[in-house]
């Protein structure tokens, strides 16, 4: 037996101690990709949002998700379940809306399957060959790279890392955390490499050394003036600081620091994992913005933004340098160093942050369609674990198929764009936030038999944080709408852009906008179908998380 | 055979609104009979002090909260049982005794046996009244004492160790577990609970559809994934994955193997919600969330001797 914290137990079965700590917040930070916020913010802001201002945009961003991070933290320690959204959405508004909520974030997890995985080639291996062999001067290690960022390469490689993961993640998971946490270490060593390389290097240092690799590889004498010349030739150009265009790309950052909630998919029954999850969404996303910041300052520092805006303008513009996609951060710091072992470090720290999404979405898409099995809205066959493995396997290679799909046409259509799903998530964060805020009237017992009941002047504390969160996410929503690189772009301001072109056919954005929204009420036509279906063999879906009454 | 519809639910683990839930089940969800599938007891008691008279004092979740006699005193009690403790109410010279190990033995057993001989008394009300049988058995985290307070039922069956008619199926309930590393009142080697489970299947009429209600999981199913652990009962985790491993019953699955019940309900495993199939054995494990208040459980519907389907509700 034992006491603690005003408490006794007795011996039974189930009473652990607290789950791992530095683990959950781990696997929050991972979910967020510090490597990968960075780099839109440094290759596109400075890009393309003229008066832009990272260092606000991380901290508008920062204020913007800490209220949904906060709803999901308090939510996570009140129902300690694996599911999250699925799980409290369908408690506290029902099975619905719970399914409307959930199914959001699994197609978009099916469809970002694809991007993170294309992102692998484009933005982890590509850059980290094609820097060694400039560097080194080995034309096949620059012809690797050089593949790994075209299409072909982008599918073939992202491809081997979807079957890699589904494989891996189907024989067990235990292999893999080692090997994580591992990559996990280079890739902050790597962003410490990158910290110290821009704190002892000079700008003309840089200058000097990126001419020094680039050169031979473009021809010119001085490949760094050449790339702002023609870039500032072809419009780039620079603004002083604006609020409205600090705001705008706070998309980019919005993209990956949203998901530091992402340990409330994975709950537990550990009841004391209440207050790790309680403060470890917050602080992921304290921290990776913090992080960011020092980094971002650091590059901006010793680059320029000038010279990083043209990087992230050439690809798609001006083309001096001939490649495909923005040179990541990682590989700037690489040539930087002139050090064959910082750029391999560096490199492969950053093939880490490219695709570390990935593991998260196969995992958690595939719990949510296990759940959607156990309860009847999907067939039986979701919810099939191998006796063997103790995974599940058909819904793991389900998610598998469709990043693939998913995969091929990221890789091969410049019409999906990165950014055009998270306005589905933003509609099931703010199905959340309502629930959030009505959690303590509808589920009365439960909020306050919870460890967060609290009330600040009276009115509960989460139905505070999740009319916060509400404001926040329709800012972040209206962020997106207006983004002219988000490929949502339908709103001017607060007005409504033409949604049909000069042929009288939707405009590319227009029809982007729908795909989204279509996604968000796919889940309501399933679960409606599910309980017809259900309904003929006697089962009465709707019953499934309706609250039995106590008397 | 008639259709019939059977709730079953398990580990409710001392939470007074989880169990009340479970009593309204049936007739919540048109149910024909319930199962309970063990572990009724709490394991966590919260000593709610009296300081001065008629005003309490009582920690929960670290938070310090101070009430008087009445209805602030009913409502902290409600909401202490609503997450699965007992509350144990004493004096500061009470509170302190219970760092004794025996005087905390004596105050768990005392809040238990309260507790069972209540719920057994509401369950009979409640039950009988709907005309709802009724099959109910302690788990591995029970006190042998359990048993004995359910079999006081006079319309709740203790089902354990024996063979119970139900609407022409026939059902075998066995609530020990094997060996946990927390060494629970009431648990087996596997020799020993496939000792047990021969004597029940001893029992057992030729031909007759059954169904098992075993506490413990069939080994390697699906429905007894638990958290592993380190030997200092940590759970051990990778990349802020909680990691876990089969810990079910062999003895249980070859069980399972030799009889081919229609049904197997089983509970122990709160984290692994789940069903399957062993060759043409249904085997559904509900899981449990009673710490937040929330039954869950499984409806299953059988009809000429089969299962005709199931589905996990959470209330």
């Amino acid at each position: 037996m034992a006491s603690g914290s005003g408490l006794y137990q007795r011996q039974a079965t189930g009473l652990v101690r607290e789950a791992g700590t530095w683990s959950t917040l781990v696997y929050n930070i991972n979910f967020v990709s510090i490597g990968l916020m960075m780099m839109f913010a440094l290759q596109l802001e400075t890009a393309f949002y003229p008066g832009g201002d990272m260092i606000g945009s991380y901290l508008l961003a920062l204020a913007i998700v800490l209220p949904t991070s906060l709803v999901f933290a308090m939510l996570a320690a009140a129902m300690p379940r694996s599911g999250a959204d699925y799980v409290y959405v369908s408690r506290i508004l029902g099975p619905r809306l719970g399914m409307m909520s959930s199914w959001i974030n699994t197609v978009w997890w099916f469809i970002y399957g694809g991007v993170p995985s294309a992102f692998f080639a484009r933005y982890g291996l590509g850059p980290l060959f094609r820097s060694l062999g400039l560097m080194g001067g080995n034309s096949t290690l620059l012809d690797i790279g050089n593949w790994f960022v075209t299409p072909e390469g982008t599918i073939i490689t992202g491809l081997v890392l979807l079957a890699a993961l589904v494989t891996i993640f189907s024989l067990g998971l235990n292999a893999y955390f080692r090997i994580q946490n591992m990559l996990f270490v280079i890739a902050v060593v790597g962003l410490g490499l990158v910290a110290l390389v821009m704190l002892t290097t000079s700008g003309q240092g840089f200058v000097d050394s990126f001419n020094r690799f680039w050169d031979p590889a473009t021809g010119l004498t001085d490949t760094h003036a050449a790339v702002i010349a023609t870039a500032v030739a072809d419009g780039f150009a620079q603004a002083p600081a604006d609020f409205y265009w600090t705001l705008i790309p706070i998309t980019w950052i919005y993209l990956e620091l949203v998901f530091n909630q992402s340990s409330a998919y994975i709950g537990g029954e550990v009841k004391r994992a209440s207050r790790i999850q309680l403060w470890s969404m917050p602080i992921a996303a304290v921290i990776s913005v913090g992080v960011a910041i020092v980094l971002t300052s650091l590059i901006s520092g010793t680059i320029g933004n000038t010279f990083l805006g043209v990087v992230g303008w050439d690809p798609y513009v001006s083309n001096v340098l001939g490649q495909p996609y923005p040179m990541p951060f990682s590989e700037l710091a690489a040539y930087a160093s002139g050090n064959l072992l910082v750029a391999l470090i560096v490199g492969v720290g950053f093939v880490f942050w490219s695709y570390t999404w990935l593991p998260g979405q196969i995992l958690n898409a595939s719990r949510n369609l296990l759940a959607y099995g156990l309860d009847g809205v999907l067939p039986a066959r979701f919810a099939a674990v191998s006796e063997r493995y103790h995974t599940p396997v058909f819904s793991l290679v389900v998610v598998g198929v469709l990043s693939a799909a998913a995969l091929y046409v990221y890789a091969t259509n410049p019409d999906f764009t990165t950014l055009v799903g998270i306005v589905a998530f933003i509609v099931s964060f703010m199905i959340v936030s309502v629930a959030a805020i009505l959690f303590p009237y509808r589920r009365r017992a439960t909020w306050e038999a919870s460890p967060i009941a609290w009330r600040l002047g009276g009115v509960p504390a989460i139905s505070i944080v999740g009319v916060l969160s509400l404001a926040a996410l329709f800012v972040a929503m209206w962020a997106y709408l207006n983004d002219p690189l988000s490929g949502v772009n339908i709103l001017d301001g607060l007005t409504l852009k033409p949604l049909t072109g000069e042929d009288g056919g939707l405009t590319k954005d227009a029809t982007r906008f729908l795909i989204a929204a279509a996604t968000v009420v796919s889940g309501l036509v399933i679960f409606e179908i599910s309980r017809i279906v259900r309904a003929g063999r006697g089962v009465r879906l709707e019953t499934s998380y309706q609250e039995i009454p106590v008397e | 055979m008639a259709r019939l519809t059977l709730f079953f639910a398990s580990d409710i683990h001392g939470s007074e609104r989880v169990f009340r839930k479970f009593l309204s089940a049936a007739p919540f969800y048109r149910a024909d009979a319930v199962i309970f599938g063990g572990d009724i007891t709490g394991k966590i008691l919260v000593p709610v002090v009296e300081v001065v008279p008629g005003r309490f004092q009582a920690t929960l979740f670290g938070r310090l909260h101070e009430v008087e006699a009445g209805s602030g005193l009913d409502d902290l009690e409600d909401r202490i049982r609503t997450n699965g403790f007992y509350p144990y109410r004493t004096t500061p010279d009470g509170a302190a005794e219970l760092a004794d190990p025996k005087r905390l033995r004596d105050a768990f057993r005392q809040v238990m046996i309260e507790t069972a001989e209540r719920w057994v008394t509401l369950a009979d009300e409640r039950l009988r009244k709907a005309g709802i049988p009724a099959l109910m058995m302690p788990g591995n985290d029970d006190e042998p004492i359990v048993k004995s307070l359910l079999a006081q039922g006079d319309w709740i069956v203790d089902a354990e160790g024996r063979r119970v008619e139900l609407e022409g199926y026939q059902v075998v309930s066995y609530g020990y577990s094997t060996t946990t590393p927390w060494h629970s009142p009431r648990e087996v080697t596997e020799d020993g609970m496939a000792l047990a489970l021969d004597g029940l299947i001893a029992k057992l009429a030729p031909g007759q559809p059954t169904i098992f209600n075993l506490h413990d999981p069939p080994y390697g199913s699906g429905l007894d994934l638990a958290l592993k652990l380190t030997p200092e009962l940590r759970v051990e985790s990778g990349a802020g994955q909680p990691l876990v491993e089969p810990v079910g019953s062999t003895a249980v699955r070859a069980a399972i193997e030799r009889v081919q019940p229609v049904l197997s309900l089983h509970g122990h495993i709160h984290e692994s919600k789940a069903a399957s199939r062993i060759g043409s054995s249904v085997v559904i494990n509900p899981g449990s969330t009673y710490g937040e208040g929330t039954l869950q459980g499984v409806l299953v519907t059988l009809e000429n001797g089969q299962v005709k389907g199931h589905q996990f509700v959470s209330g």
